[in-house]
């Protein structure tokens, strides 16, 4: 009986502390809004958004994509990779191609198997583990987790768009903030904003028939540069302030929008392909 | 070990495979002595093998343990498989053909401190991987059986065993758009009552507001109710189970999806069909919200009666059904299921309008003579496949199936295995047909042809011919096969739990052994 009285009552001890642990959270369940459009140097965050157009969830993976995007300002730079099975054309209003050799090199090197997931500056992939690939509610969390680092290097991009070759020249200047060592690399994409094409959706009461036939594309990565991995931009060791200078150059396609264009160039670490620092700019 | 090598193959969507050759392969090692036990598992994956997650690339030992036993207490540490009840508030468990291994690394305690109680308490974090997830998982669960504590009890003929168990899990909130609940717990009741031939289990489990991906961000509480009946006598068997569940998914890490991370277990309540065609549109647990029955009934005819034989017959007649649950706007200006509110209101005792899978079905099985023996299936199956396979617009499949399998023993040690089956469905990719031809050299060899044909596909240039050959040899506890063909693309379903197999062509290779 003694042996059961203090079994009792170590049972009522763990009950007790099991039930607190649970936390009731009241509304309103959004947190407030920061301003984070800080301008003294800071580390940004390229979120890569892989998408489809018949991918009924990914309106939703957008619609988190542009509210980390209204918390983090110019801290984030968004861009949406069309790739996979269901970003390939189909038929009648799902014929647009969005698809690019780049985005669909991401995908498969990123071992992308679900929509929507993205990378947070491609953090997370070792050669022995492949945890870049995330889903949309884990974003913020990594953004999070990131944004404190301090900066290794600055990015800056000037571009010149020839209206008539529809050439745009950029020149991206890059200075260590830092000491560095290791091998880095640089890579300049260009996205388009705004492509306005039709969208699978889901249990959305608006649209019944499960198509958005005037969905709006944002940041629709449209081509690389310099590559789908760049060029090497620093090896060995490199001291606090040294500039790197480079050029490129691309011929946009008479179907894109340069208004609506931007050129997003980022440093990479070589070894885990983790983005170190990335910037956007308007191609004019 | 599964190994295949990977043949290009456009006509059926299988794609290019860089590496030609992908590997999943596994070791167990268990050591036991006395009272103690200690095992682990060594797991690689070369590169992962298409149709399984790729997050599980890599090599190692994800899998370890230390267990003492003793008749009072049993102690765990390392990575634990538990259940609480039926598991819809835990359970861990390893299943390889779908790719999950959700064990808990950390202590694992079961008390028993006098007879017809037990406790058991487990904390940890799951296994992600060749990782471990962010959040923490704590639980408890008791168990009390009344024939045992109660002396007024003992004699009786009727059995009854009371549950209660509770789950909670931890995790920061990083989240910089929600306000997160770090702690989420889960509580569920139990009873079990055997009276003679009828057994009766009951589960109730409650879970407060855990917004996560799964369920879009909502902050509704979850429930899920579970109830399974059996009668059995000689020669009859009865079955009636129910369930319904709303908002139940419980992970470990809110934002993550697939088959990853997942804390409890919520079974299917239809039955898990074997054959190729019965399982082309399998049901999938809905942990959002769904609700569902199921009824069946095994006879035996009696042998030596007209109707029996010689042999006697067997007669199983099942149907189960699984359906939405009732979902209501919270107010005119909240969408339902819409993130950062409340999501929907549900009344437990109205039924949602849209069915989800009906499965109906009678099996005979019958040995007519000595040599001869087979299993005679009718199905008819609704599936919605916008619900199950997520894809919005696909019109819910209606199909008949019918099989025949038999069996015709040569000799003691050699038979023959004929699988005919056919599948009519004016939906989907329209009407299939299978024959399977399989010869076995008991014990070790057998040898085997089919052809999987979509010859009833509305389109003319997808009537693909899905062949395969295999071979397989057994010896003592060591089982090889090598498979060459075609692997349509679908789903696989193991108790409600799903993966998607994608479409393939090469020569496969599968090793078993135990030593």
């Amino acid at each position: 009986m003694k042996r059961s009285s203090v079994f009792l009552a170590i049972l009522s001890l763990a009950i007790v502390i099991f039930f607190s642990a649970c936390d009731k959270v009241k509304p309103p369940f959004k947190e407030s809004e920061t301003d984070n459009n800080d301008t003294t140097a800071t580390r940004n965050f390229l979120l890569e958004e892989f998408t489809g157009h018949e991918c009924p969830n990914c309106p939703q993976g957008a619609i988190v994509a542009q509210q980390l995007k209204a918390l983090y300002g110019n801290r984030l730079i968004l861009l949406s990779i069309h790739a996979g099975e269901l970003a390939d054309p189909g038929t009648g209003q799902f014929a647009l191609n969005l698809e690019c050799p780049t985005g669909n090199e991401l995908f498969t090197f990123f071992q992308v198997s679900a929509y929507p997931t993205g990378m947070v500056s491609r953090s997370g992939w070792s050669s022995t583990q492949n945890l870049a690939v995330l889903d949309k509610d884990s974003w913020g969390a990594r953004i999070e987790s990131l944004k404190n680092l301090t900066p290794l290097i600055s990015v800056e991009i000037s571009n010149a768009y020839d209206t008539t070759t529809r050439t745009v020249n950029s020149t991206i200047e890059c200075d260590a903030l830092q000491a560095m060592s290791g091998t880095y690399k640089i890579a300049a994409y260009l996205s388009e904003d705004s492509i306005v094409t039709a969208q699978l959706t889901e249990n959305d009461p608006n649209y019944p028939s499960n198509i958005i036939p005037d969905y709006v594309d944002r940041h629709v990565l449209r081509g690389a540069l310099n590559s789908t991995w760049g060029d090497t931009l620093a090896t060995g060791n490199n001291p606090k302030n040294t500039q790197f200078l480079k050029n490129y150059s691309m011929v946009l396609n008479s179907a894109w929008n340069a208004k609506h264009c931007y050129v997003i160039a980022f440093v990479y670490d070589a070894s885990n392909y983790e983005i170190v620092q990335v910037e956007e700019k308007k191609v004019r | 070990m599964d190994a295949q090598y990977y043949i290009k193959d456009s006509l059926i969507g299988a794609p290019q495979v860089p590496e030609k050759v992908l590997m999943n392969a596994f070791a167990n090692l268990l050591y036991t002595n006395g009272d103690f036990s200690a095992g682990l598992r060594y797991e690689s994956f070369q590169d992962v093998m298409q149709g399984f997650d790729p997050r599980n690339k890599g090599n190692g030992i994800p899998y370890r343990f230390i267990s003492y036993k003793s008749d009072e207490l049993h102690v765990t540490v390392g990575n634990i498989y538990e259940q609480f009840g039926t598991g819809i508030i835990l359970r861990t468990y390893q299943d390889w053909n779908l790719g999950i291994d959700n064990s808990v690394d950390g202590v694992d305690v079961a008390y028993t401190p006098i007879p017809g109680i037990t406790v058991k308490g487990l904390i940890g974090t799951q296994r992600f991987f060749f990782d471990k997830g962010d959040g923490i998982v704590r639980g408890l669960d008791g168990e009390v059986s009344l024939n045992d504590l109660l002396k007024g009890f003992a004699k009786s003929k009727t059995k009854i065993t009371l549950g209660g168990s509770f789950v909670s899990k931890y995790q920061k909130d990083q989240d910089p758009i929600y306000k997160l609940p770090l702690n989420v717990g889960a509580g569920a009741g139990r009873i079990n009552i055997v009276s003679g031939k009828i057994n009766i289990v009951s589960e109730y489990a409650y879970k407060i507001n855990d917004p996560s991906t799964a369920n879009s961000m909502i902050y509704k509480p979850g429930d899920a109710l579970f109830i399974s009946s059996t009668y059995s006598q000689k020669g009859l068997g009865i079955s009636l189970s129910g369930k319904r569940i709303d908002n139940m998914s419980f992970r470990s890490d809110r934002a993550v999806t697939g088959n990853a991370l997942m804390i409890n277990y919520l079974p299917s309540l239809t039955k898990e069909q074997a054959y190729t065609l019965a399982a082309m549109y399998p049901d999938a647990t809905q942990p959002n919200g769904e609700e569902g029955l199921q009824a069946e009934l095994t006879y035996n005819i009696k042998k030596k009666t007209k109707i029996g034989g010689r042999y006697g017959t067997d007669i199983t007649v099942n149907y189960a059904r699984t359906g939405s649950i009732d979902r209501q706007q919270v107010n005119d200006t909240t969408a339902i299921g819409q993130s950062g509110t409340m999501g929907y209101t549900s009344d437990f005792l109205k039924t949602g309008k849209v069915l989800f899978f009906e499965d109906f079905n009678i099996t005979i099985e019958k040995k007519i003579n000595k040599k001869l023996s087979g299993v005679l299936m009718y199905l008819y199956q609704s599936y919605n496949k916008e619900v199950i396979e997520g894809h919005p617009g696909a019109p819910m499949i209606y199909s008949h199936i019918g099989i025949l399998d038999l069996t015709y023993k040569i000799r003691e040690k050699k038979s023959f295995q004929l699988e005919l089956q056919h599948l009519l469905t004016k939906q989907d990719n329209g009407k299939w047909a299978m024959a399977m031809l399989q010869y076995t050299i008991a014990p070790k060899w057998f040898f085997a042809a089919s052809d999987l044909y979509n010859y009833g596909n509305s389109d003319n240039s997808k009537r693909f011919h899905y062949y395969n050959a295999s071979v397989g040899f057994i010896k003592n506890a060591n089982r090889i096969s090598l498979t060459y063909g075609r692997t349509r693309q679908g789903i696989l379903c193991v108790g409600g739990v799903c993966r998607y197999v994608p479409a393939s062509n090469g020569l496969s290779l599968t090793v078993i052994s135990s030593f």
